[in-house]
């Protein structure tokens, strides 16, 4: 197995201090494997802190402002000398409060409630772990680390740049939606195990919509993958690689019109994945509590929270390398792509966390903004809107593949290399023709849709009386 | 302890919606048979708050138990308290000896801030209903409109919740320096929110589609189970107390009655949850035209040498003494419909019986019949858009 | 068929468009600080909200204005006065104990209302530390005056004073020693306050418990005669209505 060159470097820095050859390599794919926990655990906390602010942002309030100060001082003190008695620590603490800046450190902490994030964390370790009378034991506590590992077993896949990478397998695209689909398991695990006719009715709905959001998230793998002629993600990055300073002209966003409307397909399908509003039915405070997580406490709960946030990366992530060309820059790729392996490893590195995270955030203000959708309609929007609208994009996209003749060739990609002479794409007369065609089509049926679409309205008088004059 | 409420029936899961759950609006217990997610029969249990008022209410002499009322219904509680001093003016009334005339201030003052405390309890009615659906902000902005009017209540009289306002006689103190610019301010800014509201949550499909068809009560069951108030209205009633058996100063005021009318687009139903969501916010809208009314008619604060008090409230506390023997039943339109007191006096100082009478306890009787056959969802939804408020059904 | 299908598509996306742009303008509002976006919470309590002169909090009874009527003690609805007085010299009642429980009190303000001598306020003081319960005049507030305070005659100079100090609070250490003198705190009085154990000094239970001891026999005592009196007319010859 080749975890490319970075798993190599590790291993050759191992070997020269004295580590056997094999086991240098096991070594540093441990430690490489630590990579996304790492990255994963601080970014559930981050998150949460701003899943935080940002619903306060919404709701006109302050939101987390005041966690942090001096409760952070004590905590500091007590964990870092907890050798000294009590008393001790205690007027210790007060002389470290009275030192001069200390009082103003504190003071932005708290008021920007960054300690909200420490808060959060203690609470995950300290909290009592409940186990309920007559659950499962085994179904309780393994659920948590069969949905961690389908998460963070995924995430493993994940392309960060060229020249660091976890991983570069041929079939990544297909291994990821595989290997999330195992967090099922997890779940109808939890549901059964907590002994709570809550958490079993939260857990059957959520297996219910994540096996059917699969479907759309393959298909449009399937989209993506015909088009790129391959189903590695490194080389979907590859694929849409574009010299010249417009290097964005290059995603397959801007591609084809049917890439546009998949994406959202993809995105509604991976907000369904994620258990987030509009469809988080499956752990609705005000019907189920907390849905499969309603008896977990502590750190159980907490790694169930982190494999949520987890799946969000990998949406993300996918979501980036999929339409919005993975690691690379919107403008100006070939630059870029020309710097030495370190720099261009963290520039990458850079803007494919930004990508992500941004998408992470739009998953977060579409928490504060819409309700949530019944279990039924889930399945609806599922089974009757997403797959046939992916199905049908899937076909004619590929009609218009055939028509320009477009393989979907790609030169082999190289550990992630690109090879620019051999990205083949239609012509540019091509990929406008089939866009104005599309947008014109589409908006025929829209118009015509709003006409004819809705038999009964609601009354004029009544809606201006609710929305105003603007409606 | 559920299955001994229901039939023990194995092939249906028994779900225990009980007292503590963060959507049943108050200690209400449910508990719900459901085969999967269809439900298929639903037992209320109420008497979790019960508090004894109305027994209470026999030991207290009349005025004192004016607190009591506030803690019948807390979300509008300057209604419930005119409910009761209207009742207890009305039995006065019965006499010429102790007869009571309202000054028009008083009146004035008193319908302003029963509107108001409408106006205020439909937003948490609304925001707590579309909370149940997943929506968190509107909730709060609902809130923050809301503690807009907390300030006015809290400038005139002191609390922000258990108002202890319009006592028998008028009301407790004169509206504070300012008050009717602030109020004016206030119902300025209101509109605009409200449409910001309403474009928020009110016409987003996913919400549309959570409460159109839910649950319909058709106009014939609503008054069969003795439905009342904005509940009513939804099933296509035009019933309004404020306008058909007017009380205070409603006579003289113009306001339209908002009924509902399947207002849910293809899926609407007459009489489902959206109707009785949109008729309450509809409600809220005339509430507004009706207190700029009333800002316009308040009439200045009576001189010293005139009323000793100023205008705001008739000393009745010799009459309350012995009021006139016999019953009498006073119907008053509270947010969440008709809010009746039964009085039955003996003459001394201390009622004999206190009834009350509240619209969230008849909507809680439709339930044993209109639950069975929604989803587990929609009983949410149900609860929400009825608006029942738990202290009012078990007082 | 076809239409609907479309048309509920756009009819979602126009419900996500529609409803982001509502909250993108709320996230406006509140960077910028204006409009209906703007926060309306307080950092409680490092902001302490400012309350309007009317509010409803605890009750302060200007004890030199008090004639010791009760009509406060009547009107409340749920019984947290404990007014005891005694005649004294002149024609004032002396208020031997005034106490109002404000664990009790449901706040109101019917006994505000019902004072004829305009002496007992509902005040903006929200706040109450079980263990620490003090006033705006830093000390433990008491409405009781010691027994032995009966024949002390206060100056129409003190009286100003007093009056002065209850109504603006202590300026000075010149005041709080005069009101000591004249109150003299520490030999532990009554205080409005919290209701439990902890609260009373020992004195003050031995006070209280005394009394309530006191009346339960005379009540006991009073039935039990009662009891028998009736006893006694029932075995009497002379009983009415009673054919023996």
């Amino acid at each position: 197995m080749n975890f490319g060159p970075v798993q190599q470097s590790i291993a050759a820095s191992l070997a020269s201090w004295g580590v056997p050859h094999s086991g240098s390599e096991l070594a540093a794919l441990l430690i490489l494997l630590l990579i996304p926990f790492g990255v994963a655990f601080s970014i559930a906390g981050v998150a949460q802190y701003f899943e935080r602010k940002v619903s306060a942002v919404v709701s006109r309030r302050f939101g987390p402002s005041t966690a942090g100060g001096e409760g952070i001082l004590r905590l500091v003190v007590n964990l870092a000398f907890f050798f000294l008695p009590a008393a001790t620590r205690a007027r210790l603490e007060k002389t470290v409060a009275n030192l001069p800046g200390v009082k103003q450190i504190l003071f932005v902490v708290s008021y920007l409630g960054l300690g909200q994030i420490v808060a959060d964390g203690v609470k995950m370790f300290t909290k009592e772990d409940i186990l309920p009378r007559d659950a499962d034991r085994v179904l309780f506590r393994g659920a948590t680390y069969i949905l961690l590992l389908a998460s963070f077993v995924a995430l493993v896949a994940m392309p960060i740049s060229q020249n660091f990478y976890l991983s570069d397998f041929s079939v990544a695209a297909l291994y990821v939606s595989a290997v999330t689909g195992v967090g099922v398991v997890g779940l109808l695990m939890a549901g059964w195990g907590s002994n709570n006719k809550y958490s079993l009715l939260g857990g059957v709905r959520a297996v219910a919509q994540i096996v059917s959001y699969e479907i759309p998230i393959a298909l449009t793998i399937a989209a993506v993958a015909m088009w790129s002629g391959t189903l590695s993600l490194h080389g979907m990055i590859a694929a849409q690689y574009h010299p010249g300073f417009l290097s964005f002209l290059g995603w397959n966003l801007f591609q084809s019109p049917f890439f546009l409307i998949l994406s959202v397909v993809y995105y509604t399908a991976g907000l369904a994945e994620c258990n987030r509003t509009p469809f988080d039915f499956s752990e609705s405070e005000q019907e189920l509590i907390g849905g499969v997580g309603t008896e977990y406490s502590g750190l159980r709960w907490g790694l169930i929270f982190i494999a949520e946030y987890t799946d969000m990366i990998l949406v993300g992530g996918i979501f980036a390398s999929l339409f919005l060309g993975g690691y690379q820059s919107p403008l100006g790729e070939q630059w870029i792509v020309a710097l030495p392996p370190a720099w261009e490893a963290l520039v990458h590195g850079a803007i494919f966390c930004v990508k992500f995270l941004a998408s992470i955030g739009v998953m977060m203000w579409l928490r504060w903004t819409l309700p949530r959708f019944r279990i039924d309609q889930v399945m609806r929007l599922a089974w009757v809107r997403l797959i046939p609208l992916s199905l049908i994009c899937l076909f004619l996209l590929a009609a218009s593949m055939l028509w320009f003749g477009h393989d979907g060739q790609v030169a082999q990609v190289i550990h992630g290399r690109f090879v620019s002479s051999l990205v083949v794409r239609p012509e540019g007369w091509q990929t406008a023709s089939v866009w104005g065609v599309t947008i014109l089509v589409v908006a025929v049926l829209v118009v015509l849709a709003k006409k004819f679409g809705d038999p009964k309205p609601m009354p004029e008088d009544v809606r201006k009386a609710l929305v105003g004059g603007e409606g | 302890m559920s299955h001994e409420i229901l039939e023990q029936n194995d092939d249906l899961i028994t779900i225990n919606m009980g007292p503590h759950h963060p959507s049943t609006h108050g200690v209400l217990r449910l508990v719900i048979q459901t085969d999967g997610e269809m439900v298929k029969t639903c037992k209320p249990e109420i008497g979790y708050l019960h508090r004894s008022i109305e027994k209470i209410g026999e030991n207290l002499e009349w005025y004192q138990f004016v607190p009591y009322t506030d803690r019948v219904d807390y979300v509008c509680s300057m209604n419930a308290n005119l409910a009761y001093a209207l009742g207890v003016e009305a039995l006065l009334n019965t006499k010429p000896e102790t007869a009571v005339e309202i000054p028009l201030r008083a009146d004035c003052i008193r319908v302003l801030f029963a509107e108001l405390n409408r106006i205020s309890s439909h937003l948490v009615g609304v925001g707590a209903a579309s909370m149940d659906m997943g929506a968190y902000t509107p909730f709060l902005h609902g809130i923050t409109q809301r503690e807009f009017i907390n300030d006015i209540f809290e400038k005139t009289c002191g609390a922000r919740l258990t108002y202890n306002y319009i006592c028998i006689g008028g009301v407790m103190r004169d509206l504070h320096e300012g008050a009717e610019a602030e109020i004016r301010a206030f119902l300025d800014q209101l509109e605009p929110a409200m449409h910001s509201f309403n474009s928020l949550i009110t016409t987003n499909t996913i919400f549309r589609g959570r409460y159109a068809g839910v649950a319909p009560v058709s106009r014939e069951m609503a008054i069969a189970y003795g439905l009342v108030g904005p509940n009513l209205r939804a099933s296509g009633v035009d019933w309004d107390l404020r306008r058909d058996r007017p009380y205070g100063l409603y006579p003289k005021l113009k306001f339209a009655v908002p009924v509902g009318g399947a207002y849910g687009g293809s899926k609407g139903v007459l009489g489902d949850c959206y109707d009785r969501y949109i008729v309450r916010l509809l409600e809220i809208v005339e509430s507004i035209k009706i207190c700029r009314q009333v800002l316009d008619m308040i009439p200045p604060p009576a001189e010293k040498a005139d009323d000793p008090i100023g205008g705001y409230r008739v000393d009745v506390t010799k009459k309350l003494r012995t009021p006139p023997k016999g019953g009498l039943y006073t119907r008053v339109e509270n947010p969440r419909g008709e809010t009746g007191y039964y009085l039955v006096s003996d003459g001394t100082k201390m009622p004999y019986r206190l009834k009350i009478r509240t619209g969230s306890f008849t909507s809680l009787s439709l339930f044993e019949t209109l639950v069975p056959g929604l989803m587990v969802a929609d009983v949410v939804a149900l609860i929400g858009s009825l608006d029942i408020v738990l202290p009012e059904v078990d007082r | 068929m076809i239409l609907s299908w479309i048309r509920e598509l756009v009819d979602g996306l126009q419900a996500t468009y529609g409803g982001v742009k509502e909250t993108v303008g709320y996230a406006r509002d509140y960077v910028k600080g204006e409009g209906l976006g703007s926060v309306v919470t307080t950092n409680y309590p490092e902001v302490e909200p400012t309350l309007p002169k009317g509010y409803r909090g605890h009750l302060f009874n200007e004890i030199t204005k008090c004639t010791g009527c009760k009509s406060c003690a009547r009107s409340c609805p749920i019984d947290c006065f404990q007014i005891e007085t005694e005649l004294s010299e002149g024609t004032k009642l002396h208020i031997s104990r005034f106490d109002i429980d404000l664990s009790k009190c449901i706040y109101c303000g019917l006994c505000e209302n019902a004072c004829p001598h305009d002496c007992l306020h509902m005040t903006t003081d929200y706040q109450v530390d079980p263990k620490n319960s003090v006033n705006s005049l830093g000390k433990r507030y008491l409405f009781r005056r010691r027994p032995d305070q009966i024949a002390e005659k206060l100056t129409t100079q003190d009286m100003t004073t007093l009056h002065r100090i209850t109504a603006q609070g202590a300026k000075d250490e010149a005041d709080r020693a005069f009101f000591d003198r004249i109150e003299d705190v520490n030999k532990g009085k009554s205080l409005i306050g919290l209701y439990g154990e902890g609260f009373w000094t020992p004195e003050e239970k031995a006070h209280v418990t005394a009394v309530r001891d006191e009346k339960k026999r005379q009540k006991e005592a009073a039935l039990k005669a009662e009891a028998e009196a009736k006893a006694m007319a029932a075995q009497a010859p002379g009983a009415e209505g009673n054919p023996s």
